[in-house]
């Protein structure tokens, strides 16, 4: 029986890749034979594939290969096995006896560090108590207290008479002297509801980036995974240069979790709303963070003068009493000394009420500072036109010539500036942010872990290093596509899709080490640009791994505070 | 791809795996012109094709302890790139885009009724620049799960089974989304090319 047109159509394309069989080839030919229309549909559709044939496909571009070479090869991918096959690899090799061992160190680990917790909220309910007993002017927890938190080195004697610097309001003297109480919010146990599985820390992680940016800010307040072995070869150390980026330094050196959220809120606070403040519990408002930020109404006028960062005038204006060292105690060595942490959150980094009064304190601990003299990159000892990289290394190269009461004292400075009103790089106050001060102080403290996170960090984050990058909203944003596109690291295209109003609040790139140096020198020579940098680096790994030998692309995370402007 | 190469390249991912670098840089040799011929077909820019590709094989470095040889090593990197470029059409998604189709091509540049009739002559005569373009054009303008089908058939000559693999849908179902795939753009490559052509009933 001949087929009919629309049975011949069916196989018009197994006629066209020769793959019919033998009698339906015969049945085909057979009606094409007769029927001019067949014939025609499957001529033409056998010279289409003959053309489309014929254009073919082109071979790779050379730069291809080349570009692979240099984005892996430069940074030795591939000269040493990838960290997820060196992982593996290490896993192999050790056998599965070894692999069980390592668990049940990890849970050891993990237990005492949840002992440490205990012991940490033991202390806290120890803090309230002390708080809540009848103790007059005094907002401090006591000094037994804070020995049990056991992050803050013990005050050492500051000289009687000389001007007082912010820190050293963690003196007695200046807590008897009648500092004002700012009064805290009851919040339950901070480590009690901040879980790996805390839905209030999702909500938070949604609204500030993707869940990489909660590892991010997980492994931030898990800077301190050195003090315990590491079971994992992929976790993170967010120390020393973390600390570029104050508000995160302070968060990750904080000896609490209700204050690291705190400095994390300061940083990002802008970016929040209301419902998204389930990080910090039920019972605290935005509202209980602008006044925790604001203490105006709790402190004298002269001290407030002091304690809240004019844009209009670059420098802190010296306060009444305390010879322009304004207190804020962000430093959450001083806040918790100060009775503010560890429990409350209401006392912000900038409760200028704890500090900014000229008492007398114990020499030695504390550098002095000239009455009036406003902190500045002078002050450190710092040209203002240093880079961050360029202040890290030379941190690095004094941090044993500077005095800590120094370094101590330019940490506390910093957090005064409300995050949103910070000047930018650029502005006239650029050179104040250049420096952002306290850094070694940020990695000096707190040596207890506060949350065992570096597993979660290791998930996502492995040995890569990574650094974080913050512009200044939108037109920080845009300078940093202009740049991505012409140091050729992102087509033209995909640059301008993270242009105005469509750009993501972070952006994650994965670069090498060379063209990442020349983003970040890029950005720091750009003018309205505020940028905070910080970088990790990987923890060595406890087995068979030298992170020397390898070092894989670096990924940058730019983090654009702000809002996105309307209508961009 | 045969046998033997899928052998040769399961050895060579175990030694790049191992830390042997030239082997992972003789996967991207092998591999690189067949990845950036598609991507490049599919996506209609080389510059963009190219980076596909170099993200391509960049995550496939990074996974590669996750290959483990039940498939064709193209056949996996092909799913990687399938994943990065539905990652990155998801992201042109965010904003409207000026797409080159057939009807602005002809609008803009080329005459029509130039050219032969596509049946007539079209494979034989020496593809000009503009009737390369034309037909590039039209393949661009299929809709997605055509245009790869035609592409990985007709363009890479691929055979239904490696298709098969690659897209990850039984051999039938690429026999008929070809044979459906094929009409489609002949339809469309009769408009540019012949527009006074009337649509062929057989």
């Amino acid at each position: 029986m001949n087929w009919s047109c629309r049975q011949a159509e069916e196989r018009m394309t197994d006629a066209v890749d020769a793959r019919l069989g033998e009698s339906e080839r015969a049945r085909f030919e057979a009606h094409v034979a007769g029927c001019e229309g067949c014939r025609r549909s499957l001529g033409s559709l056998r010279a289409q594939r003959r053309t489309l044939l014929q254009i073919g496909t082109e071979s790779a571009p050379s730069a291809l290969i080349r570009n692979l070479r240099s984005k892996i090869a430069s940074e030795s991918y591939l000269r040493e096995p990838s960290p997820v096959a060196g992982r593996l690899t290490h896993i192999r090799r050790m056998g599965l006896a070894r692999v069980a061992a390592m668990i049940v160190i990890a849970g050891l680990a993990a237990t005492i560090a949840f002992k440490e917790f205990q012991y940490q909220d033991s202390a806290r309910e120890t803090l309230r108590a002390d708080r809540s007993k009848p103790r007059p002017e005094v907002a401090v927890g006591a000094p037994e207290a804070r020995k049990t938190i056991g992050t803050a080195p013990a005050p050492k004697d500051v000289v009687p008479g000389e001007a007082v610097t912010p820190s050293a309001v963690r003196a007695p003297e200046a807590e008897l002297a009648g500092a004002p109480t700012v009064p805290a919010p009851t919040l339950t146990s901070a480590s009690q509801r901040f879980s790996l599985s805390d839905p209030g820390f999702e909500s938070y992680a949604r609204h500030v980036a993707r869940i990489e940016e909660a590892v991010l800010l997980r492994a931030l307040l898990n800077r301190d995974r050195e003090a315990t072995p590491p079971v994992s070869d992929g976790a993170f150390l967010m120390e020393e240069p973390l600390g570029k980026i104050p508000s995160l330094a302070m968060a990750a050196a904080a000896p609490d979790l209700d204050l690291a959220r705190l400095f994390l809120e300061s940083e990002f606070r802008r970016d929040l709303e209301a419902p998204q403040l389930g990080l910090l519990g039920p019972d605290v408002s935005l509202d209980d963070l602008e006044k925790a930020a604001k203490p105006e109404g709790e402190i004298s006028k002269a001290d407030a003068e002091g304690a809240v960062w004019d844009p209009e005038h670059p420098e802190p204006k010296p306060s009444a009493v305390g010879g322009g060292s304004a207190a804020p105690t962000a430093n959450p060595e001083k806040a918790s000394a100060a009775g503010l942490a560890p429990s409350s959150p209401a006392p912000s980094p900038t409760p200028r009420a704890l500090g900014g009064r000229a008492n007398p304190v114990r020499p030695g601990n504390e550098t002095p500072q000239p009455e009036g003299q406003s902190p500045s990159p002078k002050g450190t000892g710092r040209t203002p036109t240093e880079s961050p990289r360029e202040i890290a290394r030379n941190d690095t190269a004094s941090a044993d010539s500077k005095s800590k009461a120094a370094e101590r004292k330019e940490a506390a400075e910093e957090p005064r500036r409300p995050s949103a009103s910070r000047p930018r790089a650029g502005a006239p106050n650029a050179k104040k942010d250049a420096s952002t001060p306290g850094i070694e102080e940020a990695a000096d403290v707190s040596p207890t872990p506060l949350l065992d996170l570096g597993k979660e960090a290791s998930k996502s984050r492995r040995s890569v290093p990574f650094v974080v990058a913050v512009v200044s909203g939108e037109r920080g944003l845009e300078q940093v596509n202009d740049l991505l596109v012409t140091l050729g690291l992102v087509p033209v295209e995909r640059s301008a899709q993270l242009a105005k109003g469509q750009a993501p609040r972070t952006l994650k790139l994965h670069l090498a080490r060379e063209p990442l140096n020349r983003l970040i020198s890029g950005i720091e020579s750009a003018p309205g640009v505020l940028l905070r940098v910080a970088e990790s680096r990987p923890v060595a790994p406890a087995v068979d791994f030298d992170p020397s030998t390898v070092e894989p692309l670096v990924e940058l995370l730019i983090v654009v505070l702000g809002r996105a402007e309307p209508g961009g | 791809m045969g046998h033997e190469t899928q052998h040769d390249d399961f050895s060579l991912v175990r030694e790049a795996i191992a830390g042997r670098a030239e082997a992972f840089e003789t996967l991207v040799l092998r591999h690189q012109d067949r990845l950036f011929g598609l991507l490049h077909r599919l996506v209609g820019d080389p510059e963009r094709a190219m980076d596909l590709a170099q993200e391509t094989f960049l995550k496939a470095w990074k996974g590669l302890a996750s290959f483990q040889g039940e498939s064709a090593f193209f056949t996996w990197l092909y799913r990687i790139a399938r994943n990065v470029l539905s990652s990155m059409v998801r992201y042109d998604q965010a904003r409207p885009r000026i797409r080159a189709s057939v009807s602005s091509a002809m609008d803009d540049d080329h005459p029509r009724g130039d050219f032969e009739a596509f049946e007539a002559s079209p494979a034989e005569v020496l593809l000009t620049a503009e009737r390369k373009e034309l037909v590039l054009a039209a393949v661009r303008s299929l809709p997605e799960e055509f245009r790869e089908v035609i592409v990985l058939r007709d363009f890479q000559d691929l055979p239904y089974e490696e298709i098969a693999g690659l897209l990850e849908v039984p051999t039938g179902t690429v026999r008929s989304r070809l044979h459906r795939a094929r009409l489609d753009l002949r339809e469309r490559l009769k408009r540019v090319l012949d527009p006074t052509a009337e649509t062929e009933e057989p």
